[in-house]
């Protein structure tokens, strides 16, 4: 824009902010009558607007080549895009500070804040689905407030025999039993690991801990179908083995599970009445 | 056949569009004023097509009619009615043709409404830009997002939607009140651009849809307090609000057009901020429609996968027509919308307006900074990351706690400028409010720096909206408590009644986990509740475990777990025990065994939340007087129209 285009851009925006205090004027009027203003606050800023008003008019009326061409004053726009820019970089400092690595079933913002006991739920859900990432990943989280939570301990001992990670497995079993000696889920894993490890030694004192279980007659039906397992393939005892599925199957196992146990109850009754 | 009618109605829609669009461009640029009228004409066929696709679906998910690809997708022949009626806006396809209905629905109220003015340019270009946004959503129906796809196969049963979608009723009103809100905004988003276009830039295209943007306001508002209300009541976690990117992408155009509603009051009254409320009614529009992207395209779950569906890049292109067009008129039309003036004051309404504008700018941009900060990670580096609650909490506090102190000071200020006497008599009301609230709150056990002083602040705000009802009342009648002021501050009144729910219940909410059998009791926070017994049964394939719990001196309460087949782990249903004072909130932490009678019990005690629910109520009863005209508000817009020199003699 020239220098002559430019002067007249600054009349013309002269003759607007006239034409606003003029409008303010007469809103100030309205406000008085309304009641928005009291006295003192109406003169005052009457007092004001007129000067303003005087003032621009006598700019306007000294006419264009006295005003100045020279592009408005800058400060105030570089004040703004120093305080935007500041603003920015602080929220970006925040928000790479408060974001981390997603985990499975997270949402990019925000979080449900949830019991420990919901957590677990969900993890085991996850296990139960062969996700076992995932659920390894909300355990790790439930440990991490909660290091001594029996159920995520069992969960994870699950987990990394799943894994064949046979020694953790048996670390975390040991640290439920040093809180709760007779903590008959734990006692349950551990009994089953160790009877499948091939060592006579380890293989005794699996069949300890499934006996210590049953000693307490749990209500699960697990440690009687993990002792079955011994008693048929590693001890020969069949009929104890017999004993301990028909004593499974009256605690309501899963429908398939039943299934199984039905049909090895058949098998060695067979084989008894064979050898018979 | 069913399939057919639907998608004839969405083709009839498309056309009616189409043409309508086709008809009011020529219109405008042939100057052929024929075609004005005409247009009306395509905009009635574009509701009829509209409605009669609508009806299909209904009728096809009532029905149980299988053959239609998204009836076997979301509905089974078990769903209650109620929620069969639901399913059309429980998934994508569906929930685009509620869109599109609802569009329909505003952009005939419009054209209805501005009848008589066709033949203006401005409202012609205005409904010319709302036919263009039917025109882009009848396209993803008629393609890429259509309703009406049939399976060569028919199933002997559907699938059903996500079972937290169907239990419980305020999923059939939640999504609809937050769609009206997004929706609405088109009719003042194509008014902005229609006075872009022409050039006519004074006040009068604000006054004309002020109604429009009060109305979609309200509903987004009430829209999201019943999103929090149901997730609250359903999702069995004992919160309402997580900033999960669903939320807050409803929350942003939330944000920009609660500003804009303050900022063009500045304009109306003072003609200041003109660039400013036109690029705020830009941005509210665009944020809805970013909003959809993100929650409709899959770009939530991974940027790699959004692409995998057709529909977000629509969405994306969609949004970046909407920027790139809104900053170019912007940039076209920047010289005439320049305001004369500027603010006299910080102390006067005008000037914390625009304190409260940069304000709600902030929030939104702190927001949105982190609702697509793990996407442009992701993006760039590949690495998936979350944004956690603490950074929405401590950036939002202190801007959240500064918006509630202005909204106690602005409404007692006057217009231009207010003298330190005045404002100093003037906020003795609200201030003793504050302090009494304060005090009140720590007499009963409120702690904490910042809760005791939002809680104060909330009082104030409350005080102040009361003061200005009182006043108005006093001069005017039971007529003080409607129009825009007496509208604005029972919402003011609103928004601190949801402060005061909010505070109380993050800050102050006590929790308890038990493992109890029938007849054992816990305790938490002052309440007793005992566990009397427990149903497990069967609900078609579907496992219920349901506890009777009793909770003293509120009765017994039936909070359930529900294992579906069909879906992974199993739903929590939370039961509350409400009352003025605090919620308590009763859930089952997980599914117990079969044949076991010991139940896993969370109990979380609330206060103050049903505030929340009554501060909704509020807001929308703010909504509903402020739309009703007051004649002293429509007297102050009546301008005079004198020359500048008598005007000028005349006040000197």
């Amino acid at each position: 824009m020239t220098a002559s285009g430019r002067r007249i851009d600054q009349l013309a925006r002269l003759e607007e902010e006239r034409s606003f205090l003029l409008n303010s004027l007469d809103d100030l009027d309205v406000e008085i009558r309304n009641g928005d203003l009291d006295e003192h606050e109406y003169v005052t800023i009457r007092n004001d607007y007129i000067a303003r008003v005087a003032a621009v008019s006598k700019r306007i009326g000294e006419g264009v080549e006295t005003l100045d061409a020279a592009a408005a004053p800058q400060k105030s726009r570089l004040i703004y895009l120093g305080l935007i820019i500041t603003l920015g970089v602080m929220a970006g400092v925040f928000v790479a500070q408060y974001s981390g690595l997603r985990q499975p079933g997270e949402t990019i913002t925000g979080e449900i804040e949830k019991s420990p006991r919901a957590l677990l739920a969900e993890a085991e859900n996850f296990f139960l689905q062969g996700e076992f990432d995932s659920s390894r990943l909300v355990v790790e989280e439930i440990l991490r407030d909660t290091p001594d939570s029996f159920g995520a301990l069992l969960l994870s001992a699950r987990l990394h025999e799943e894994a064949q990670e046979i020694l953790e497995a048996i670390r975390q079993l040991d640290q439920i039993l040093e809180n709760d000696v007779n903590n008959l889920d734990a006692l349950t894993l551990r009994g089953w690991i160790l009877v499948r490890i091939d060592s006579p030694e380890l293989l005794e004192e699996g069949v300890r801990n499934l006996d210590r279980v049953i000693k307490n007659k749990p209500k699960k039906f697990d440690a009687y179908v993990f002792r079955g397992y011994v008693a048929r393939y590693v001890e020969k005892d069949l009929e104890r083995a017999v004993l301990m599925y028909e004593t499974a199957l009256s605690l309501d196992p899963p429908p398939a599970m039943a299934d199984q146990l039905r049909l090895f109850v058949t098998e060695m009754n067979d084989e008894v009445g064979m050898r018979d | 056949m069913t399939a057919s009618i639907g998608f004839l109605g969405i083709a009839l829609g498309l056309v009616g569009a189409s043409c309508g669009l086709i008809e009011i461009l020529l219109a405008l640029l042939v100057r052929k004023s024929s075609g004005f009228k005409r247009s009306l004409i395509w905009v009635a066929l574009m509701v009829f097509g509209c409605v009669i696709a609508v009806g299909a679906m209904e009728l096809a998910l009532l029905q149980n009619n299988f053959s239609l690809a998204y009836v076997a997708g979301n509905s089974t022949i078990e769903t209650p009615t109620i929620y069969k009626i639901a399913t059309l806006w429980g998934a994508l396809e569906g929930s685009l043709l509620l869109w599109a209905l609802l569009l329909c629905g505003y952009v005939a109220a419009a054209a209805w409404c501005f009848r008589t003015k066709i033949h203006d340019r401005l409202v012609a270009w205005s409904l010319a830009t709302m036919l263009a946004v039917c025109v882009f959503f009848f396209g993803l129906l008629i393609g890429p997002a259509s309703p009406f796809d049939t399976l060569t196969s028919v199933p002997l049963d559907g699938e059903g939607l996500n079972p937290l979608l169907r239990n419980h009723p305020l999923m059939a009103i939640h999504p609809v009140m937050l769609y009206l809100g997004y929706v609405g905004f088109t009719v003042p988003f194509a008014f902005a651009v229609g006075a872009l276009i022409t050039g006519r830039l004074g006040e009068g295209w604000l006054v004309a849809t002020r109604t429009w943007t009060l109305i979609a306001w309200g509903c987004l508002s009430i829209g999201i307090l019943l999103g929090a209300w149901w997730s609250y009541e359903v999702l069995g976690w004992g919160g309402y609000w997580a900033w999960d990117p669903v939320e807050n992408a409803s929350f942003l155009p939330w944000l920009t057009g609660t500003a804009f509603l303050h900022s063009v009051i500045v304009q109306e009254r003072r003609g200041m901020l003109r660039v400013w409320n036109l690029s705020l009614l830009l941005a509210t529009f665009a944020l809805t429609i970013f909003g959809t992207f993100l929650t409709r395209s899959g770009v939530i779950d991974s940027v790699h996968e959004f692409s995998a569906s057709s529909i977000g890049p629509l969405f994306l292109g969609f949004f970046a027509i909407i920027v790139v067009t809104s900053v170019f008129l912007i940039g076209w039309r920047g010289d005439r919308i320049r305001s004369p003036g500027s603010i006299d004051s910080p102390f006067s309404r005008e000037g914390t307006f625009l304190a409260n504008n940069f304000l709600f700018a902030l929030f939104a941009f702190v927001v949105l900074l982190g609702t697509i900060f793990p996407l442009l990670v992701e993006a760039v580096s590949n690495e998936q990351i979350a944004v956690g609650r603490p950074y929405f909490d401590r950036m939002l506090m202190p801007i959240g706690l500064a918006l509630l102190a202005l909204m106690s000071v602005s409404p007692m200020l006057s217009w231009r400028s207010t003298s330190f006497t005045t404002l100093a008599g003037k906020l003795l009301g609200p201030a003793a409010c504050g302090v009494g609230t304060m005090a009140l709150s720590i007499s009963l056990g409120a702690h904490g720096v910042w809760p005791v002083l939002g809680l104060g602040l909330g009082g104030s705000t409350l005080g102040s909206a009361a003061h200005q009802i009182l006043i108005g009342t006093r001069r005017h009648g039971w007529k003080g408590i409607i129009g825009r002021t007496g509208g604005g501050m029972i919402a003011h009144i609103g928004i601190a009644l949801i402060a005061f729910g909010f505070i109380a219940s993050t800050a102050f909410s006590e929790e308890g986990e038990f493992v109890l059998q029938p007849g054992d009791s816990a305790s938490v926070a002052g309440h007793e509740v005992t566990f009397v017994s427990v149903r497990d049964y069967f609900d078609g394939p579907n496992r219920v475990v349901s506890a009777q719990v009793k909770v003293e001196g509120r009765g017994t309460f039936a909070p359930a777990i529900t294992r579906y087949p069909t879906f992974g782990r199993p739903i929590s249903t939370p039961s509350v025990a409400t009352s003025w004072i605090d919620d308590v909130y009763l859930s089952l932490a997980a599914i117990p065994d079969e044949g076991m009678d010991r139940i896993t019990l969370r109990v979380l005690i609330k206060p103050l939340v049903v505030w929340m629910w009554m501060g909704g109520a509020l807001i929308g009863l703010g909504t509903l007087s402020a739309l009703i005209p007051n004649r002293r508000e429509l007297a102050k817009e009546e301008k005079e129209d004198s020359s500048s020199s008598e005007r000028l003699e005349a006040k000197l």
